[in-house]
C-alpha cells in the first residue's frame, strides 16, 4: 500500500492509495483528490471519530483479562489485536443512568440523563472544532434508523434536538464528491442561488419569531440554527465545502435516486455488510479530505432488529434468523450456546471496527497515519445485555490522537463513573476540560491515559 | 458519609376506575438532606409526597444486582407519609412499586443518581417525588373532576409537515406527484406517537433534504411552465418590463397563498418579489435569466415556515386562541386527509365561514365521503399499531411462506380491512375488534386458512376475530422463531387499553435462568414470571399473552408448541374485573366489548389529531369525546366526524 501527500497545503493533491487491506477485503482502490480544506486538517490538529454498535458486550470475553500492558486479547476484541499498541481498554466504567437500552442510548454520548439537555459529545466537539468545514461532525449510520424509534437514538444537538444520523451513502456521496461534469460555473450559480434563498428564509423565520414571541421559540432556534449551519458549510472552503474528488468503491450495491419500498435497499438486512464497507470507507475519505473534523458511525441501534448472517458471520452465526437484541438475552454466561452465538455477534462488529481503523492506518497525513492523528472512541449503550445494567460498559479508545494518547493500555476499575471517559477524550482533542455532561456524575479525565 | 437520595416516579393518573398510561420517565427535583449518625444501621427515611391514590406501596431494599434478594422489604399504605427502613450500610438497589387494586401502576425511577444507592450509617433520606413528561414536579393532588373541568387545549404550535402530509402538499400544489420524502431525516417515534410535534423539530439534515426536494419541484415545474404560469411570454421581457412583474406577482400571489394555505401578508409578497428580482445579474438575458430567478422563488416559497409547518397559532378569545379560518381548514385537511385544503375549504376560509360549527360539520361529512379520506387512514394506522412492522420484521428462514409479497397483502389487509368496516360498512368498534371475517388480499388465506367469499375471508370459528388475529400484528409482535408472549403483552395493553407499561427499573435487576429450548414458549416465558419481583408487572403482561400463544410467531392458528398449547390468559382490570379468557378468538371478543379499550381507541385517535401525548387535564376532554362519539354502538365513522370538529381542537392555550 503506497500513500502520497505534499506537504503543501493550497495545492490540489492527488492521493492515490490501493491494497489490499490485512482483513481479506476485496482489493479497493481509492483515488482521492483533496483540496485546501486539507489546510483545515493540517498535522496536529484534532479529528474524533465516534463508533456505536448495538446491545452492549460480555465484559469477560471483551476485556484484557489483566491490567497492564495489553499483550493479548479476549475472543471477542480479538480482531482489534493488530492496534493492541494505540488501543486503550478500561474495564470497570458503568453508566449512571436509567432506563434499560433507551436510558443508555441517551445516555452513552451525552454523559446526562437531563431528557431535556441531551447534548452529544461528537456535536459537542463539531461544534467546536467544525468552522470551516462542510460538515461540523458528519453522523453516518447503518441501518441506524431501521426500525428505531426517538427513545433510541445517541446524537443529540446543542439545542437537545436528535441529531439525525445519515444511512444513505448515496445522499452522502452526492453532497460531498466531487460530481464529474459540472463545471466551477454551475456549482457558483447554484451557490448564489441557495445563499439568496437561505438568506430570505432567514429574515422570514425572524420575522415570525418575533410576531411569534415566546411562542415556539425553541423550534424556531433550532431551525434558524440548521439554516446558519447550512449557510456557513455552503461557503465552507473556495471549492465549494470540503469534498472529495473522485472514486467511492459502491461494491456492486445500487442504491437509486429515488429509494422505493419498506425495507428499501438501504434498509435490508442483506445489504448491512455492504453498506458499513462502504460508509467505512466514506467516512474514513470524509476525515482525510477534511469534509469534517468529527465522525459518527453508527451500526444498527438500540434493541437492534439486525440479522447477523452475512457472508463474513463466524460460523455459529451461518443460517442465524434471529434479531441483534434477541440473541443479546444470551441467557447467562452458563448458557454455552447463546453465549457463543452474542459473542460471535460482537466479535463481527470488532471486525467491522478493525477494518475502519485498518483504513485510517493507511491512510497518512504526512508522515503521520489518521489513526496516529485522531481519537477513535467505540462505545454500546448498555453493559450485559442479558441483564440490562449499565456495569463495565464495552468501551474502547484507539488512535495517536496526535499525541495527546497514552496508549496500549488495560486499566481496571471498580465502578467508576463512565462520564471520565468522556472528559478524558475530550482531553485527547485538546480540551482539557473537568466535566462533561452532567458535571455531578464525574470530574476529571482518567489521567491515565493521557499523556 | 451520608447520602441524599432522590427518586422519581413515572408520573400515571388515576381517572374514574380507569389508569392512564405512564408518560416518560424525566428528571426531579433535588431531595432535601437531613442525615445524622444514629447507629451503625443506614436508616432509609422514605418520604411520600404524592397523594394517595395508590392502595400498596412496596419499598424493596435489595442486593445491587439482583432484586431477587431483598435486604427489607416492607410495604406501605398510602395514608403513611414516611417510614424508616433500617439495612447494615453498603451498596443497595432500591425499588419501589405503586400498585392499585394490586395492579403495579408503576415503579419508581432514580434520576441524576446511580441506579444503586451506598447507604451510609445514620439516615438515608429519600424522597419520593412524582414527575411529569416535562420534568416537572407535581405535588400532591386529586383525580381531576371533569364535571368542574373546562375544555383543555393543545398547546399554540407550529407543527412540521410529516413525510405523507409534505408529499401530498406537493402533489396538490403543482400536480406533481414525485417521490421527494425518501431521502428526508427519517420520523422518529416516540411513545407511540410518530413525529411528536414537541420533539420534531428541523435540523441542517431536514434543511438541507428541504432544499434538494424543492429543486426537484421547480425543475418538475421548469419543465412543463405554461402550467403554472399563463403569461409566459411576458416573462421573455427585461425583468423590469412591467408586463414581467405584473406577471411573476400574480404567480407569487397565487402560488405562495396556496402553498402557505394562508392569505399572503404584503411583506411576504414584497420580499419574495424582492428576491426574484434581486436575483437577476444580467437583467437582459432573458429566458435563462427568468429560469434562475424563478428557481429561487420557488425553492424560497417551498422553504418558508408558512410552508413547511402546520400552523395552529390562533388569535386571542378569552382565555384561549381561538384557530383562524385558515388554521381550522389545515386541522381538517391534514386530520382526514393528510393533504392541504381543498378549493371548497380555501373558499370557505376566505369568505370566514369556517368558524361556524355548522359549516365545519358540512365539510367533515364531505370529506369523509371523500377516497382521500381513505388513504388518510393508513399514518393512523400505522402510529396506533405499528403495522408497517409486518413490512420488515424478522421472520426464520424455515417460513418461507412470509415473503415479501405476502407481507404487502397482510400490511394491505389491515388497511383495507378498517377501511372498510369504517367508511363502507360504518360499523363499530365492537364489530371492528369481533369482525368473523377479514379483507382477502393476495395470498393471505394461506395464513388464515379461511372461506373464500367474494372480497372476504370468513375466519375458521374459534381462531381468531376482528383486528386482533391480523397476522399485521400477531408477526409483528413476535420473534423470529417463537411466538412472544410479552411482545404481545405489551402490544395489548398499550395498543388497546392505553396502558403504559414501564421498563423494569434497574433496581430490579434480577438473573432471569436459562432457557429450556425443549419447553414452549409458555413455560419459557412463565420462569421469569415466577420471580416474585418480576412478577409484579409480568402478571399484568403475561396474561395477555399467554392466552394467544395458541397464534404462531407468523400469526397461523396452532395447537401444538412442542407440547399442546394452553391458551388460557388473564387480563387484569378490565372495565374494572379481572377477566379469564381462553385463546386470542376470546381476547379479540373481551376487547371489543370493553369501554376501557374502546376510549383507548378515542385517545389514539386523539394523539394522531394533535400529535401530542395528552396531558391529564385533556383526559377530561377525551371523556366528553367518548362520552359523545366512542359510545358502544357508535360507528367509527362518527367518532372520527365527531372528534375531528370537537372544539377543544378549535382553541389553543
Amino acid at each position: 500500500m503506497t500513500s502520497i501527500m505534499k506537504t503543501a497545503l493550497t495545492r490540489r493533491k492527488l492521493l492515490q492509495l490501493s491494497g489490499m487491506t490485512a482483513l481479506s477485503i476485496p482489493l479497493l482502490r481509492t483515488l482521492l483528490e483533496c483540496d485546501e480544506a486539507v489546510a483545515a486538517v493540517a498535522q496536529g490538529s484534532s479529528r474524533a471519530l465516534f463508533i456505536y454498535y448495538p446491545d452492549g458486550n460480555l465484559a469477560p470475553l471483551f476485556f484484557p483479562k489483566n491490567p497492564g500492558r495489553i499483550t493479548d486479547l479476549p475472543s471477542i476484541s480479538g480482531p482489534l489485536l493488530p492496534f493492541k499498541d494505540k488501543l486503550s481498554m478500561v474495564r470497570g466504567l458503568e453508566y449512571l443512568t436509567t432506563g434499560s437500552h433507551e436510558g443508555g442510548a441517551a445516555f452513552c454520548l451525552t454523559g446526562s440523563t437531563n431528557k431535556s439537555k441531551l447534548y452529544s459529545i461528537d456535536n459537542y466537539l463539531g461544534d467546536r472544532l467544525g468552522d470551516g468545514f462542510k460538515y461540523k461532525s458528519l453522523r453516518l449510520g447503518v441501518g441506524a434508523n431501521f426500525q428505531s424509534g426517538a427513545e433510541k437514538y445517541i446524537s443529540y444537538l446543542s439545542s437537545g434536538a436528535i441529531a439525525p444520523v445519515q444511512d444513505n451513502p448515496r445522499i452522502v456521496f452526492n453532497e460531498f464528491y466531487q460530481v464529474p461534469g459540472r463545471s466551477a460555473a454551475e456549482i457558483s450559480i447554484e451557490q448564489q442561488r441557495k445563499k439568496s434563498v437561505l438568506d430570505y428564509t432567514i429574515r422570514s423565520l425572524q420575522s415570525i419569531q418575533n410576531q411569534l414571541g415566546a411562542v415556539e421559540k425553541a423550534k424556531l432556534d433550532q431551525h434558524l440554527t440548521a439554516l446558519r449551519d447550512m449557510e456557513k458549510s455552503l461557503f465552507s472552503s473556495s471549492s465549494g465545502g470540503g469534498s472529495c474528488g473522485g472514486y467511492l468503491d459502491w461494491r456492486g450495491l445500487e442504491i437509486s435516486e429515488e429509494l422505493k419500498g419498506y425495507p428499501n435497499v438501504i434498509e435490508r438486512n442483506e445489504n448491512f455488510e455492504t453498506l458499513s464497507e462502504i460508509m467505512a470507507d466514506i467516512m474514513v475519505q470524509a476525515l482525510q479530505c477534511g469534509v469534517t473534523p468529527v465522525g459518527l458511525l453508527q451500526w444498527s441501534h438500540a434493541v437492534s432488529p439486525t440479522v447477523l448472517n452475512f457472508q463474513s458471520v463466524p460460523t455459529v452465526l451461518q443460517g442465524n434468523a434471529s434479531g441483534h437484541h434477541d440473541l443479546s438475552h444470551y441467557g447467562g454466561m452458563g448458557n454455552q450456546s447463546g453465549v457463543e452465538k452474542f459473542s460471535a455477534c460482537q466479535f463481527w462488529f470488532m471486525t467491522q471496527l478493525a477494518k475502519v481503523l485498518e483504513r485510517l492506518e493507511r491512510t497518512k497525513i504526512g508522515d503521520q497515519s489518521l489513526l496516529d492523528q485522531s481519537m477513535v472512541f467505540a462505545t454500546t449503550e448498555v453493559g450485559d445485555p442479558d441483564l440490562h445494567h449499565f456495569e463495565d460498559i464495552g468501551c474502547l479508545v484507539v488512535g495517536g490522537a496526535s499525541g495527546r494518547h497514552a496508549a496500549g493500555q488495560s486499566l481496571q476499575f471498580s465502578k467508576r463513573s463512565y462520564n471520565h471517559m468522556l472528559i478524558t477524550l475530550l482531553h485527547m482533542v485538546g480540551m482539557p476540560q473537568n466535566t462533561f455532561g452532567d458535571g455531578s456524575l464525574g470530574q476529571g479525565p482518567i489521567g491515565e491515559l493521557l499523556k | 458519609m451520608r447520602v441524599t437520595l432522590k427518586s422519581i416516579a413515572l408520573l400515571g393518573f388515576v381517572f374514574g376506575f380507569q389508569i392512564f398510561g405512564g408518560l416518560a420517565l424525566v428528571s426531579c427535583q433535588k431531595g432535601a438532606s437531613k442525615g445524622r449518625q444514629v447507629s451503625d444501621l443506614a436508616v432509609v427515611k422514605v418520604k411520600r409526597l404524592n397523594e394517595g391514590q395508590y392502595d400498596r406501596i412496596t419499598l424493596t431494599i435489595h442486593k445491587p444486582d439482583d432484586a431477587t434478594q431483598p435486604a427489607q422489604q416492607q410495604e406501605f399504605s398510602p395514608q403513611v407519609e414516611s417510614l424508616d427502613m433500617a439495612t447494615p450500610p453498603g451498596r443497595y438497589g432500591i425499588s419501589l412499586i405503586y400498585s392499585l387494586k394490586g395492579i403495579p401502576v408503576y415503579t419508581t425511577f432514580q434520576c441524576g443518581n446511580p441506579p444503586h444507592f451506598e447507604l451510609s450509617a445514620g439516615t438515608n433520606q429519600i424522597d419520593i417525588y412524582v414527575c411529569d413528561a416535562d420534568g416537572k414536579t407535581i405535588g400532591p393532588r386529586s383525580p381531576v373532576d371533569c364535571k368542574k373541568s373546562d375544555l383543555e387545549p393543545s398547546p399554540r404550535q407550529l407543527r412540521l409537515l410529516s413525510h405523507l402530509q409534505y408529499h401530498n402538499t406537493i402533489r396538490e400544489l403543482t400536480g406533481l406527484d414525485l417521490n421527494l420524502t425518501a431521502d428526508f431525516p427519517k420520523e422518529v417515534k416516540s411513545h407511540g406517537i410518530v413525529s411528536r410535534s414537541d420533539l420534531t423539530v428541523v435540523t441542517a439534515s431536514h434543511s438541507e433534504a428541504f432544499h434538494k426536494a424543492s429543486e426537484k419541484v421547480v425543475s418538475g415545474m421548469l419543465s412543463q411552465i405554461s402550467r403554472y404560469l399563463d403569461c409566459s411570454d411576458a416573462l421573455k421581457t427585461d425583468i423590469r418590463a412591467p408586463e414581467h412583474q405584473q406577471c411573476i406577482s400574480r404567480f407569487i400571489e397565487k402560488f405562495a397563498s396556496k402553498a402557505f394555505r394562508s392569505p399572503l401578508a404584503t411583506q411576504d409578497r414584497d420580499q419574495l418579489l424582492g428576491l426574484y428580482n434581486g436575483m437577476s445579474t444580467a437583467p437582459n438575458s432573458g429566458r435563462q435569466d427568468f429560469t434562475e430567478n424563478y428557481r429561487a422563488l420557488v425553492i424560497a416559497i417551498l422553504n418558508h415556515p408558512r410552508f413547511l409547518y402546520r400552523w395552529e397559532i390562533g388569535v386571542t378569545q378569552g382565555a384561549y386562541f381561538q384557530l383562524n379560518d385558515w388554521e381550522i381548514a389545515s386541522h381538517l385537511s391534514y386530520t382526514l386527509w393528510s393533504g392541504p385544503p381543498d378549493d371548497p375549504l380555501i373558499g370557505l376560509a376566505e369568505k370566514g365561514q369556517l368558524k361556524n360549527p355548522s359549516v365545519v360539520s358540512q365539510q367533515v361529512k364531505r370529506m369523509l365521503a371523500d377516497p382521500k379520506a381513505k388513504a388518510a387512514t393508513e399514518p393512523f394506522l400505522r402510529q396506533w399499531l405499528g403495522i408497517d412492522g409486518v413490512l420488515s420484521v424478522n421472520k426464520g428462514a424455515k417460513h418461507t411462506i412470509f415473503s415479501s409479497n405476502l407481507r404487502e397483502s397482510l400490511y394491505q389487509e389491515t388497511v383495507d380491512f378498517f377501511n372498510d368496516m369504517t367508511f363502507e360498512r360504518q360499523t363499530s368498534f365492537r364489530h371492528l375488534m369481533s369482525a368473523e371475517f377479514t379483507t382477502n388480499r393476495g395470498e393471505i388465506n394461506k395464513i388464515y386458512n379461511g372461506r373464500l367469499q367474494s372480497d372476504l375471508i370468513f375466519l375458521p370459528t374459534n381462531e381468531r376475530v376482528g383486528l386482533l388475529g391480523h397476522t399485521s400484528l400477531l408477526a409483528t409482535y413476535a420473534d423470529a422463531e417463537e411466538s412472544n408472549p410479552i411482545k404481545r403483552g405489551v402490544f395489548v395493553l398499550e395498543k388497546f387499553l392505553c396502558r403504559d407499561i414501564p421498563p423494569p427499573p434497574p433496581a430490579l435487576m434480577v438473573k432471569p435462568p436459562p432457557r429450556d429450548p425443549n419447553a414452549n414458549a409458555r413455560d419459557r416465558f412463565a420462569q421469569h414470571s415466577s420471580n416474585a419481583q418480576c412478577k409484579i408487572c409480568h402478571k399484568q403482561i403475561d396474561g395477555i399473552g399467554f392466552g394467544m400463544e395458541d397464534m404462531d410467531e407468523i400469526g397461523r392458528f396452532r395447537s401444538v408448541d412442542n407440547t399442546p398449547i394452553d391458551s388460557s390468559g388473564m387480563i387484569l382490570n378490565l372495565d374494572g374485573k379481572d377477566q379469564a379468557f381462553q385463546g386470542t378468538a376470546e381476547l379479540g371478543k373481551l376487547l371489543s366489548q370493553s369501554a376501557e379499550a374502546r376510549r383507548c381507541f378515542v385517545i389514539q385517535y386523539h394523539r394522531y389529531i394533535t400529535g401530542l401525548l395528552e396531558t391529564q387535564r385533556q383526559q377530561c376532554n377525551i371523556q366528553k369525546i367518548s362520552e359523545n362519539f366512542g359510545v358502544e354502538g357508535s360507528s367509527l365513522k362518527s367518532t372520527l366526524e365527531g372528534m375531528v370538529q370537537d372544539a377543544s381542537f378549535f382553541i389553543r392555550k
